[in-house]
């Protein structure tokens, strides 16, 4: 049975999504290639004068562009940019990014529903990249959203999945795929945010950033795949407050009375009355 | 000679359509998209859509971005 990525009807392998920016043209290529990436984003500035290789010319064949929105500061905007963006040849699915705060760069949650509004009715596929709140993730997907994008942390600032207890909480109630993106800086993160049950992952400062870049795209492919393989085989059950023997509690070899007396609280299947209760289970205090 | 806002500037075209400003600054017809205005025009329209005096144009491409 495929295990595919469902965004908006398409279907894909690669759960991990790569960010574009930062890398070299050459670069890039690379990096799609090692981490297995379908789906890459670019953003839309204005074209300078001729002598600069294309993006578009470093991307492998059959990889999909995904647009972002990145410059829009409202609604009104990001609708411009996406229809730019296919005008350039991107398809139908465009990444909403409204920012309108420069030192930490968070989305404006506010203005991203109303961009889900307008670019579902243009036509187009929307993923809101959005600040992780429970209630925007319900208007976003009632408004048409195919996705949602809660950022684990800053842009570019590598520290994980602070935000967590909320990317969970969107996971749980809204039924689209949950794609975290920004702020995962390493491969170890991106995984855990597949075994919460996202869907995938976006990263691109983490590998950019890295001291071998081609290899920490292998790392976060490796870990993403790891990340749905475990979050699939079903995580195993959290004891809070004691421990439970992970070797056999019987035929433990005999010990003399002089081991007895050092081994309080350890189970013994001889003459060790007082250390098992009447189940038959190792009492962890003696003599109380 | 038509006076014209590029992406910005102030440029003067020697020509009067979108195929013309494209050519005269070196941008290749199939990477970029264009605003006359504030409205699109379509690739299609580059050879026959005559640029006015005045005309503000943003000539944009993809690039890459996160």
């Amino acid at each position: 049975m495929s295990d595919d990525l469902i965004i908006g009807g398409k279907r894909f392998k690669s759960r991990f999504i790569l960010g574009s920016g930062k890398f070299s043209l050459e670069m890039t290529e690379k990096v799609i290639r090692n981490g297995g990436v379908e789906i890459a984003t670019l953003a839309v500035r204005r074209s300078n004068a001729a002598g600069e290789g294309n993006i578009l010319d470093h991307m492998p064949k059959g990889i999909t562009l995904l647009p972002n929105t990145s410059g829009a500061r409202n609604a009104d905007e990001a609708l411009r940019i996406a229809r730019l963006a296919r005008e350039l040849g991107c398809g139908d699915m465009v990444k909403i990014e409204i920012i309108r705060d420069s030192r930490y760069l968070l989305p404006d949650n506010r203005e991203t529903i109303r961009a889900v509004e307008l670019l579902k009715d243009d036509g187009f596929i929307p993923m809101p990249y959005m600040m992780p709140d429970l209630t925007a993730a319900r208007d976003m997907a009632d408004a048409g959203a195919a996705a949602i994008m809660p950022l684990g942390a800053p842009i570019g600032s590598n520290k994980g999945i602070l935000t967590r207890e909320f990317i969970k909480m969107i996971v749980e109630e809204i039924d689209l795929p949950v794609i975290v993106d920004a702020g995962i800086g390493r491969p170890s993160q991106a995984c855990e945010a597949m075994e919460l049950g996202c869907a995938a992952v976006m990263a691109n400062t983490a590998i950019a950033t890295a001291r071998d870049v081609p290899a920490m795209a292998t790392a976060f492919r490796m870990a993403i795949e790891a990340g749905r393989t475990a979050y699939l085989a079903g995580l195993g059950r959290v004891l809070e407050n004691r421990a439970e023997a992970s070797s056999p509690l019987t035929g433990f070899l005999e010990r003399s009375h002089a081991q007895t007396d050092r081994c309080r609280g350890l189970p013994s299947e001889h003459g060790d009355a007082g250390l098992r209760d009447h189940g038959g289970r190792p009492r962890s205090k003696i003599g109380v | 000679m038509i006076a014209l806002r590029v992406n910005g500037e102030q440029l003067a075209l020697d020509g009067s359509t979108v195929s013309d400003l494209l050519a005269q600054t070196g941008r290749d017809p199939q990477r970029v998209a264009v605003e006359i205005n504030g409205d699109i025009c379509r690739r299609a329209d580059y050879g026959g859509r005559t640029l006015n005096e005045g005309d503000s144009v943003e000539i944009v491409s993809l690039v890459g971005g996160g």
